[in-house]
């Protein structure tokens, strides 16, 4: 399974004036297409949502921004040091905009991305119970967008457990990365996965350095410059919004 | 704890998570946590083994003394080491171990190494050895002294004419590697190594092959091979092209070219090199070749840039040089275009030349910078000024070039730049403060004439004048005792007394000064041995100030006025200091006003009386160094005959006469009428 680095198809395609039809094979294009949903769907969704549209409105738009991108390429020219973030959002609100023109029954992206619909009902509804009251759109997107982040890195380390044949064990101790141990809960903890308490801390520990190291490849690769990493990791974290 | 904790919030920060699963804000942190590195390197899974320590390596390298990691990349890390048989410094690449979790990596490896070890150019990295040891893939390679391009650009000191002075011999790099049939496939400027003789070294050949990865578009997981590299791989490449052949790298270095021409990367709708910078239009055509999306369309060849380039260079050079000086802000002896092809060893030239402009500084101050210092606060205020002004000019400087590079350039951040030009500048300011302290001191012992009857400007001096001299003379150690002589008035003897009787800061100065100059001077020489330039020019420009200075003073000086007051505080002179000098001299020559000496009137130093004759013999600036007073303007109401100053700064002395105000009642008038009886009768 080839390791999801999104952003790096996001570039391929968002090199704008330089991308032509045509140049990815159409199963590479639709890979990238899945992938690009699957990670960002949620918080261009929740702008299109906080935006006052309705869902079904929402969700077309989303299904179309990504559509188009992998099918016309480019949308606006990425200026060096932009952050993809910020240039996600710009970029769908572009996109948002000239949607006014068109219907926007004729955008719901190619054959390739009706598959996908049926995941995001359910998130969809998730958004609508998780949505903050008096919270702009950009907010939202934001937000999101950091949730996002952190549960793509949560998903990469799951991987990488599964793969070393861990999945079990992980699956129990990834409600512990975070949070304070009590020592009886950690004793009990360590019984069930048949390890002493001195061994779970110290996976513990690994686990909770590897998410961090995880976590700051992900922002990394959203970023130009890796020393920026922990400054884009505290923007994560305010757009997460108050405790 | 006996109740059940919250799952709604977290344990730690108390933030709101969803049940059962981690907290968003904790995460986070681990994020933030993660930057910085763990000693223990038991405590990483067993997944990912750390970063070999120095001392590790040692271990598994015998002949090796490994000194310090230098580096870090996404292929591995590179540490300076001293190879012990050979004696010379080389650099020890250890390959990452993520890159080994595919199968056969390390035949692979030693494959591409061998064909890296091939490569015998002087512009290319040379490897020397290599290898696997213990799980780990290693190479050992030629040690570069110097910094990578991305550096070099980051410093602000690219300029054209040295990007068409790196480019032919990156041309020359790859030319060789082609015809070997070695690709780079990641050019960019992290991979350009820049060493003090001004030689271009790329490093890292074949390396990117070894990351694998061929067969799908191109993705790529380590961190820091985001958005920013991928800028300098050629379309095919990122197509993950089957095709990709040697003219990827002639993009890379087309990109490469287009950055250290504009300071920008040739995305989108790039602006022409020619259109952000003066530039020859005909580079435009090479850097849009290079840079063309079809591989058919590109130079086929690395040489054919090289002639191109060289072409225009050679063609050109007025234009160059007229590009120099359209760019951002270079000091006047940037280095002609021609040096960069040969650059040469001139550090006996450059001594020669810090010497000579030494001695001209020297002598150029003792000519004309005494007047700073007798300005008093605002000469210290105007050299701080003055000390930014050069501060913020030398931390613009900063010499690169083929032919010039800093003798050390390890972590020479902003900050150690404005460091050492902050030294520098406070350095030649203080220095030029004791300078001219002890300049003025000295000219003013010199030139002064305390009223000598030798001296015909003065005229004669009257003989309660001598006497009055004579008494205080008495009061001196030497001369106290029974029958002991007392030097004539205009003897050698006399002056000197005369002349001790001056509180001598300057001297203090002077020494402090050349200490403080001589220390910025080896400073400088230390930090930049061929960075005279840098030392030259402020010292010019401290030139050009000090002689405005010395302008302005000689102006003001002229216009300097000074009060007389009378008895009872009528106001006898009021003219320029001369006038009121005559007038004093006139006045006690007649007898017309009694001097006596007040509290005020005793030498600092010495606790003894002043001599009348300097109470004449008066500066502004003199005055307030050596007299204790307090307060501003004439006193006219404190008993006795004072004298009293206002503060030079204001320009204007004024001299209180205030005989008429002795009251009997007044116990300290009693003492003092009693004074000047003692002092003046015979």
């Amino acid at each position: 399974m080839p390791q999801p680095f999104l952003t790096t198809r996001w570039s391929i395609i968002a090199r704008a004036g330089e991308w032509k039809p045509g140049m990815l094979s159409s199963d590479v294009a639709r890979a990238a297409l899945t992938e690009l949903i699957g990670a960002y769907w949620q918080p261009l969704y929740a702008f299109a949502r906080r935006q006052g549209r309705a869902h079904s409105d929402a969700e077309d738009l989303v299904q179309g921004f990504f559509a188009r991108a992998v099918e016309k390429g480019g949308l606006i020219p990425t200026e060096r040091r932009a952050r993809f973030r910020a240039f996600l959002l710009a970029a769908f609100q572009h996109f948002c905009a000239n949607e006014h023109a068109r219907a926007t029954a004729q955008k719901r992206g190619g054959g390739a991305t009706t598959h996908a619909l049926a995941d995001f009902a359910d998130l969809a509804r998730l958004e609508d119970a998780r949505c903050v009251d008096a919270e702009s759109p950009e907010r939202a997107f934001e937000r999101r967008f950091a949730e996002r982040v952190l549960e793509q890195s949560l998903a990469r380390l799951r991987d990488e457990q599964q793969r070393a044949g861990k999945a079990e064990h992980f699956a129990k101790l990834e409600p512990h990365l975070t949070g304070v141990e009590v020592d009886q809960s950690q004793a009990a903890l360590a019984a069930e996965l048949g390890t002493s308490a001195g061994a779970l801390k110290v996976a513990l520990h690994r686990l909770r350095r590897r998410y961090g190291e995880l976590l700051r490849e992900e922002v990394a690769a959203t970023i130009e410059d890796p020393r920026e990493i922990d400054t884009e990791l505290v923007a994560l974290r305010d757009a997460l919004g108050a405790r | 704890m006996n109740t059940p904790p919250d799952p709604t919030r977290c344990s730690d920060c108390g933030a709101v998570k969803p049940a059962a699963a981690p907290c968003p804000h904790c995460l986070l942190q681990l994020g933030l946590s993660a930057a910085i590195p763990e000693r223990d390197g038991t405590s990483q899974p067993r997944a990912r083994p750390t970063v070999p320590t120095p001392d590790q390596l040692t271990l598994r390298f015998p002949g090796l003394e490994i000194q310090e990691a230098i580096g870090q990349g996404g292929m591995g890390v590179v540490y300076r080491a001293r190879h012990k048989k050979l004696d010379r410094l080389v650099a020890l690449k250890i390959l990452s171990p993520e890159l080994e979790h595919e199968a056969a990596f390390a035949e692979r490896f030693l494959r591409e190494a061998r064909a890296m070890a091939r490569l015998d150019h002087a512009n290319i990295v040379a490897v020397y050895d290599f290898g696997e040891t213990e799980g780990m893939c290693w190479l050992l390679m030629e040690h570069v002294d110097g910094i990578n391009l991305r550096t070099a650009l980051q410093s602000g000191a690219m300029t054209p004419e040295r990007a068409l002075a790196i480019v032919p011999q990156l041309c020359d790099a790859l030319q060789t590697a082609h015809d070997l049939g070695i690709v780079h496939r990641d050019i960019k400027p992290e991979n350009v190594l820049l060493d003090r003789e001004g030689r271009v070294k790329i490093a890292d050949f074949g390396l990117a092959k070894l990351s694998g990865h061929e067969s799908e578009a191109h993705t790529l997981t380590q961190s820091d091979v985001g958005m920013g590299t991928l800028h300098y791989s050629a379309p095919e490449q990122l197509r993950g092209a089957h095709t990709v052949d040697h003219r990827a790298d002639i993009y890379s270095l087309g990109v490469v070219f287009y950055e250290m021409l504009t300071g920008q990367l040739p995305i989108g709708r790039f602006a022409l090199p020619s259109a952000k910078m003066q530039l020859d239009v005909r580079l435009d055509e090479v850097v849009l070749r290079a840079l063309e999306n079809e591989p058919a369309l590109r130079y086929q060849q690395a040489a054919e840039v090289k002639t191109d380039v060289q072409s225009i260079r050679d063609a050109s050079p007025p234009r160059a040089e007229a590009a120099v000086s359209a760019l951002e802000p270079q000091k006047a002896s940037t280095p002609p275009a021609a040096k960069a092809d040969s650059p040469a060893k001139p550090s006996r030239v450059r001594r020669g030349s810090i010497l000579g402009g030494l001695c001209i500084w020297v002598a150029i101050v003792n000519l004309l910078l005494p007047v700073v210092t007798s300005w008093g606060m605002v000469g210290i205020v105007l050299l701080v000024l003055q000390g930014t002004v050069w501060l913020y000019l030398l931390t613009r400087l900063a010499p690169f070039g083929p032919a010039d590079l800093p003798a050390d350039f390890r972590a020479r951040s902003r900050l150690s730049r404005v460091l050492r030009g902050a030294s520098f500048a406070v350095c030649a300011s203080f220095g030029l403060t004791g300078f001219g302290a002890g300049v003025e001191s000295m000219w003013e012992m010199g030139t002064f004439h305390y009223a000598t009857p030798t001296s015909p400007e003065r005229g004669s001096v009257g003989p309660w004048t001598e006497e009055y001299g004579d008494r205080l003379m008495r009061m001196l150690p030497e001369y106290s005792h029974e029958g002991a002589e007392v030097p004539e008035l205009g003897t050698p003897q006399r002056e000197r007394w005369l002349r001790n009787q001056l509180p001598n800061p300057a001297g203090t100065f002077l020494i402090a000064g050349i200490a403080l100059w001589l220390a910025g001077i080896c400073l400088c020489w230390r930090e930049g041995r061929k960075e005279w330039t840098g030392i030259a020019t402020p010292l010019l420009g401290t030139l050009l100030f000090s002689a405005y200075v010395f302008a302005l003073a000689e102006m003001r000086q002229s216009g300097e006025t000074a009060t007389l007051y009378g008895i009872g505080g009528s106001t006898i002179v009021d003219g320029g200091i001369a006038d009121v000098r005559a007038t004093l001299m006139e006045r006690l020559e007649n007898s017309e006003l009694v001097v006596a000496i007040g509290e005020n009137l005793v030498d600092k130093r010495t606790r003894s009386p002043l001599a009348r004759h300097e109470l004449i013999a008066v500066r502004p600036k003199q005055a307030c160094e050596r007299w204790s007073y307090a307060g501003n303007g004439p006193r006219r109401l404190s008993p006795g005959l004072v004298i009293d100053l206002v503060s030079g700064s204001d320009a204007k002395t004024a001299i209180a006469w205030n005989a008429g105000l002795l009251h009997d009642g007044d116990s300290r008038g009693a003492v003092w009428r009693e004074n000047i009886e003692s002092l003046f009768t015979k």
